[in-house]
């Protein structure tokens, strides 16, 4: 009798083994699926990149080719880096606030930036050491940026209860506000410090500092290594504020430390090519949607990648077929307004 | 007897603030100049200041009135010409004119634009009323990408036609190109005011709702696209002469709820007054800051407009339907 009760455990527990090999093996597959799909992108990226760089440029001509070379090389550098502080910045996020279909930049935080910007010329005056250096005005933009952008998204998320409907409100109202006052301080200011404002503000893909790039690169890279920890939580804070403080989080912290980082990012993306509201949100839910998983690294990967074939290739259509004659933001605005409405109605109805 | 204290003190504060603006200028004016006959102070008076300080009166009363009726029609406080799609629809309806009608008067433009106001307007309310939001907040926020929508639209046209500019003086509103013979399409606001006025109880009714209103006999569908097309039709004349100027229909019938209640009946008139007050101060404080030069109104109403409507929106998320002053009383106090 014992031996058949032994063997029947064995093979109970055989089973048992048998059984979580096999769920291993799926969710191997599950993981080979997504990284297959992001190699998928990976070439994309790449492809959008040579095409980039390629179409109607003149090989035979020498000097005409280090010419387009030179012009391209620098915004496809750009294009890369705003895909990737959008994209990461986006999903970091939506997952802080636990909602898809709010982005950093619908709560006006690109808008705030160039309030800022134009705040810092307008106090300091365009002579100062501030306004002519670029990249002592970006540190100082971004030093006000991160001190004045925290305070008031935290109230604001305090104040509402975290209510994401009126988060959204209020930063569309907030929106509105800061560019009402940053289009009446252009109005009060001297013309010519108006006219060297203009020239850092509206700074397209077309003109770009090469030197704010290497600030920029630099920046980013010391953020990610400050936050490195904090990056690693977020698949735990997505389970929600009561698990992830079970789980040994300091979840405030956590939190301020993670939004801190998503200002710095946004506002090194609008310093660079300034305000592209809607292409986080719809990179941020293209991944989301295309990779179905919880796993940040996974979803960010993606999102910044889906970010980059958008920009470039959304830019090589610009200049290509268009030529100039519409810009992207258009494409980005008009596209992005309706597949926020899409968003908006159709989780409603699922809730 | 408190409520017609209020009502005359805006009246007595909204003459008075008139009077003040109109010797407000680059111009000196002084009104012993005038009533000595000076010929070339009392020109200006006639061609610059008078028109001006109308078209103030009949923005501020128009929109904050054209707000009212919307919010009491959509029993929602968050929509408003701004959130309802209608302003970005009439500047839509001006592009069009400006497109086809290149030679285009300003009546012709007007038309386009109604037009457009009254379509953007009644597609937003179709729109909310099929789908019954369960949050306020949702309305005006899919009203405001709507509208974000129909912009996007607007300045892709203009940009494609070379017409930006053009559009410009419409996109940001300022009155400083209000002079006598170019303003008049603003008077439109006052018989609609008017219609308004009369009409006002139907509104209330039709606030309440359907079914009630087919109880007491009241066409609900003819009332709702009735006040819709009155509030569209206002803001579109305004929007004519004047530009785009968000928020005061939110902001003010909002403020004036707070302490008056909303029977419209009650508050009509406190909030044409209220409206024409808050135009007209932020018209003065557009004119003082760079003295020589001014401001247009748009950029102050955007910024008191919006700081007020924040302060609003999380009062009524922590208070909800309240008023201010009538605690417990409830609505039909």
């Amino acid at each position: 009798m014992e031996c058949v009760m032994i063997a029947k455990q064995i093979s109970k527990e055989y089973i048992k083994v048998e059984k979580q090999k096999t769920a291993k093996n799926t969710v191997t597959a599950k993981q080979k699926g997504k990284l297959r799909k992001l190699a998928i992108l990976v070439i994309l990226t790449v492809l959008a990149v040579i095409l980039y760089m390629t179409v109607n440029m003149r090989f035979d001509n020498s000097k005409l080719f280090k010419y387009a070379f030179h012009l391209r090389i620098p915004k496809v550098i750009v294009m890369l880096l705003v895909a990737f502080c959008i994209g990461g910045a986006s999903i970091v996020f939506q997952s802080l606030i636990n909602n898809n279909i709010v982005t950093p930049c619908l709560l006006g935080i690109n808008s705030l930036y160039t309030l800022i910007h134009t705040g810092v010329v307008f106090f300091f005056g365009a002579g100062s050491l501030v306004a002519r250096n670029t990249n002592v005005a970006f540190a100082v933009d971004l030093i006000l940026m991160g001190i004045i952008a925290t305070f008031i998204y935290s109230y604001m998320f305090k104040k509402t209860k975290y209510n994401v409907l009126y988060v959204l409100l209020i930063g569309t109202v907030l929106t509105s506000f800061f560019s009402s006052m940053q289009t009446t301080m252009t109005h009060i200011m001297d013309p010519n410090e108006y006219d060297s404002l203009l020239a850092t503000l509206v700074a397209s893909f077309s003109n770009i500092n090469t030197e704010i790039i290497l600030f920029s690169v630099v920046m980013m890279a010391l953020l990610i290594f400050i936050l490195r920890k904090d990056l690693a939580l977020l698949d735990i804070i997505t389970l929600g504020k009561d698990q992830a403080i079970n789980l040994g989080v300091d979840y405030d912290c956590t939190i301020r430390r993670l939004l801190l980082g998503v200002v710095l990012f946004i506002a090194i993306a609008t310093a660079m090519v300034g305000p592209i509201s809607f292409l986080g949100l719809i990179i941020s839910n293209l991944s989301r949607q295309l990779l179905k998983t919880y796993r940040h690294t996974y979803l960010i990967g993606g999102a910044v990648l889906i970010g980059m074939v958008i920009l470039i290739g959304g830019q090589l259509i610009v200049e290509q077929v268009f030529v100039y004659s519409i810009p992207i933001s258009v494409f980005i605005t008009g596209g992005g307004g309706l597949f926020f409405l899409y968003l908006l109605l159709t989780q409603k109805r699922r809730a | 007897m408190k409520d017609s204290k209020i009502t005359v003190l805006l009246l007595i504060s909204t003459i008075l603030l008139s009077i003040f603006s109109l010797f407000v200028g680059v111009i000196d004016l002084s009104p012993a100049d005038l009533l000595a006959g000076n010929f070339e102070q009392l020109e200006i008076l006639l061609i610059s200041r008078l028109p001006r300080l109308l078209a103030i009166v009949c923005t501020g009363v128009g929109m904050s009135v054209a707000g009212l009726i919307m919010q009491q029609l959509c029993m929602n406080k968050f929509v408003s010409p701004t959130t309802g799609a209608t302003i970005s629809s009439a500047q839509f309806g001006i592009l069009l004119a400006l497109l086809f009608m290149p030679g285009s008067t300003i009546w012709s433009r007007a038309i386009f634009s109604f037009f457009f106001a009254i379509l953007g307007t009644w597609i937003f309310v179709w729109f909310i009323q099929r789908i019954q939001f369960k949050d306020t907040v949702m309305a005006p926020l899919v009203g405001i990408m709507f509208g974000n929508v129909i912009g996007g639209i607007t300045s892709f046209l203009a940009y494609k036609y070379e017409m930006t500019q053009a559009l410009s003086s419409w996109l940001v509103g300022h009155f400083s190109t209000v002079l006598r013979g170019r303003y008049e399409i603003v008077y439109l606001v006052v018989p609609f005011v008017i219609i308004a006025f009369a009409f006002s109880n139907h509104f209330n009714i039709v606030g309440i709702g359907k079914d009630f209103s087919k109880n007491l006999g009241v066409n609900y569908n003819l009332v709702l696209f009735m006040g819709l097309s009155i509030a569209a039709m206002i803001t579109a004349s305004v929007v004519v002469v004047v530009g785009s100027i968000s928020y005061i229909g939110l902001i003010v019938p909002n403020v004036v709820a707070m302490f008056k209640g909303d029977k419209i009946r009650c508050t009509l008139l406190d909030t044409a007054l209220f409206g024409a007050l808050f135009v007209l101060i932020c018209d003065m404080i557009g004119r003082i800051v760079i003295l020589p030069y001014e401001l247009p109104i748009e950029l102050i109403v955007g910024i008191l407009g919006s700081l007020l409507f924040i302060i609003l929106l999380i009062y009524r998320l922590h208070y909800g339907h309240k008023a201010i002053g009538r605690k417990t009383e409830g609505w039909n106090a």
